[in-house]
């Protein structure tokens, strides 16, 4: 058995990792040319450009305009169906096959219709992000509430609790942990539903601009906003792994492991 | 308080793809206030579904069950329920477990802190008021379980099988400190088992149930004096375990229609 490697071994590891990414990046740009493959440097500056001229700013603006939004009304959504479909074992029954039925179809098939229904603006791309990420965030939440040990609502029924107070005392913190991993599936998908939609069919927004510098091989600025929605990406899930950190039952070894991931 | 059951049976009706259950038959029995009473019986004999009848979680197909002369209809504020299964919130510190139901009740910070340290105290948890469930062995849940109810000041301890889950020495230990607390409550226990050994170290009357539909076979008096150590009265515990086994052997072995070995011969008659 040897020893468990210390955090700051795997910090450094980490970091050398990274570095070496970069590295390859580097030797990447010189071998294909910085027309193809831009340089990090390239990036950084184009970037620092765009926030000055404004142009990346208000893409961004435009994209988290639509993604907050949409992640909002899917995580209350998807939450208020989980716990819903989850506590009413008859209709969860009838339900699930179709909920988990749609989520499998690959949904950028179906961005047509949402242009129909909601137009070119702003609502079909917080449409479509929603429609992204309800499901993960409801299957988990109806799961984690079909499941709740029965031990815990006979302890409920036992103490006489109203029905205010189950859901408050116990149904809610015995699924918290499930639907914080839940919400943070959530934001990547409703992230990525916005971005689909964006570069299918918009005017404004990261994928539209993902778009445009695509079709005039800028590839400069392609990749500067592939590294702003890295960052977005990145940013939200490690905040997201803290709030899970925070919320699940506390098992040192399992906030570690999820810390790590 | 007095428990009375006058002719309680279960049947479960049938559903989707699966027969009729007759879970119990003609339960007849008093239990006095303060009692410590075992149910004793094969797994499959109804023994949660009467402590759950008590506890007003189920109702019985007929007969009735009387709490202090009352009929139960909805779980009583002054019964308390220990399950088997771990039943301990993960999300709460032990202090907080066992603070659940007076919080519940609506009782003010400073009083629920009291009563909990003393439930604590009781249970021989004094230490570990902040630690999470997963932060204790299951023997020391339970104990956190019974301490919840212990708060309550019960005056019908109602247990399914609580140390089913323990090895047999934490069982004995643990099963000599809830003599200990009852000693110290005075409250009536109804402590549903299948083991032989904790019902004779526990109980002082032994009620054996037949396999399904569950009938009351035998009720032994249990006169050996506390601790029940073999060696102290080693004929009187012989011929007590002797008449249980022999019950038992009657009930689970010889007739448990879910027995393999009679049940080809029971399918081919
Ligand atoms: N809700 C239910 N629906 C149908 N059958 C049940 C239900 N609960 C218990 N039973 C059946 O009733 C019998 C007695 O169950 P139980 O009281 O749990 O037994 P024990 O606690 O003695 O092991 C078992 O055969 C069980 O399968
Ligand atoms: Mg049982």
């Amino acid at each position: 058995m040897s020893r468990a490697p210390s955090a700051l071994t795997i910090a450094i590891a980490r970091s050398a990792f990274v570095a070496l990414l970069l590295g390859l990046w580097i030797i990447g740009s010189s071998i294909y040319g910085s027309a193809v493959l831009p340089s990090p440097l390239e990036v950084v500056a184009t970037m620092f450009q765009g926030f000055h001229e404004g142009w990346l700013i208000r893409a961004t603006l435009v994209t988290l305009s639509e993604v907050l939004p949409a992640f909002a009304i899917a995580a209350i959504a998807g939450a208020g169906l989980g716990v819903a479909l989850g506590l009413a074992h008859f209709w969860g029954d009838v339900l699930e096959p179709m909920i988990l039925g749609v989520y499998s179809i690959p949904k950028i098939t179906l961005y047509p219709i949402f242009l129909v229904l909601f137009k070119l603006g702003i609502a079909s791309k917080v449409a479509f992000g929603f429609f992204h990420g309800v499901f993960p965030i409801e299957i988990l939440t109806q799961g984690a509430t079909s499941t709740i040990s029965p031990t815990y609502l006979k302890v409920a029924r036992t103490l006489n609790l109203t029905p205010w107070q189950t859901a408050a005392h116990v149904v809610i913190p015995a699924i918290v942990p499930a639907m914080a991993v839940g919400l943070r599936l959530a934001f990547s998908l409703t992230f990525i539903g916005v971005i689909l939609a964006e570069m299918s069919a918009s005017r404004a927004g990261l994928g539209f601009l993902l778009n445009a510098a695509d079709s005039t091989f800028d590839s400069r600025r392609t990749l500067a906003v592939i590294v702003v929605l890295a960052i977005i990406g990145i940013g939200t899930n490690l905040v997201f792994y803290a709030l899970e950190r925070r919320v699940s039952p506390a098992r040192p070894e399992a906030r570690q492991a999820t810390l790590a991931m | 308080m007095q428990l009375t059951f006058q002719s309680v049976s279960k049947t479960f009706s049938h559903r989707l793809g699966k027969d009729a259950v007759a879970a119990l038959e003609n339960i007849d029995l008093s239990i006095a206030s303060g009692e410590f009473v075992a149910i004793l019986g094969p797994s499959g004999c109804g023994k949660s579904t009467l402590l759950e009848i008590v506890a007003g979680l189920q109702a019985p197909t007929s007969g009735e069950v009387l709490l202090g002369g009352e009929p139960v209809h909805s779980p009583h504020p002054r019964v308390s329920v220990v399950f088997q299964e771990d039943s301990t919130f993960p999300w709460r510190t032990v202090a907080e477990n066992v603070a659940f139901g007076l919080e519940m009740r609506g009782v003010r910070k400073a009083e629920r802190d009291d009563a909990v340290a003393h439930a604590i105290g009781l249970v021989g948890l004094r230490g570990f008021e902040g630690h999470y469930p997963h932060q204790l062995s299951g023997g020391m849940r339970q104990r956190v379980a019974i301490a919840r109810t212990l708060v309550m000041n019960p005056a019908v301890l109602l247990m399914d099988e609580p140390f089913g889950a323990l090895d047999e020495q934490t069982r004995f230990v643990i099963g000599e400190e809830l003599l200990r607390i009852w000693d110290a409550t005075r409250c009536t226990i109804f402590f549903v088992t299948h083991s032989l050994h904790e019902a004779v170290q526990l109980a002082d009357r032994i009620v054996v149930l037949s396999a399904r539909p569950g009938r009351i076979k035998n009720i032994f008096e249990n006169r050996l004096s506390r601790p029940r150590l073999e060696a102290k009265d080693p004929q009187t515990y012989a011929v007590l375990m002797a008449s249980l086994r022999e019950a038992i052997g009657l009930t689970s072995a010889a007739f448990n229609p879910d027995d393999p070995r009679i049940k080809p011969a029971r399918a081919a008659g």
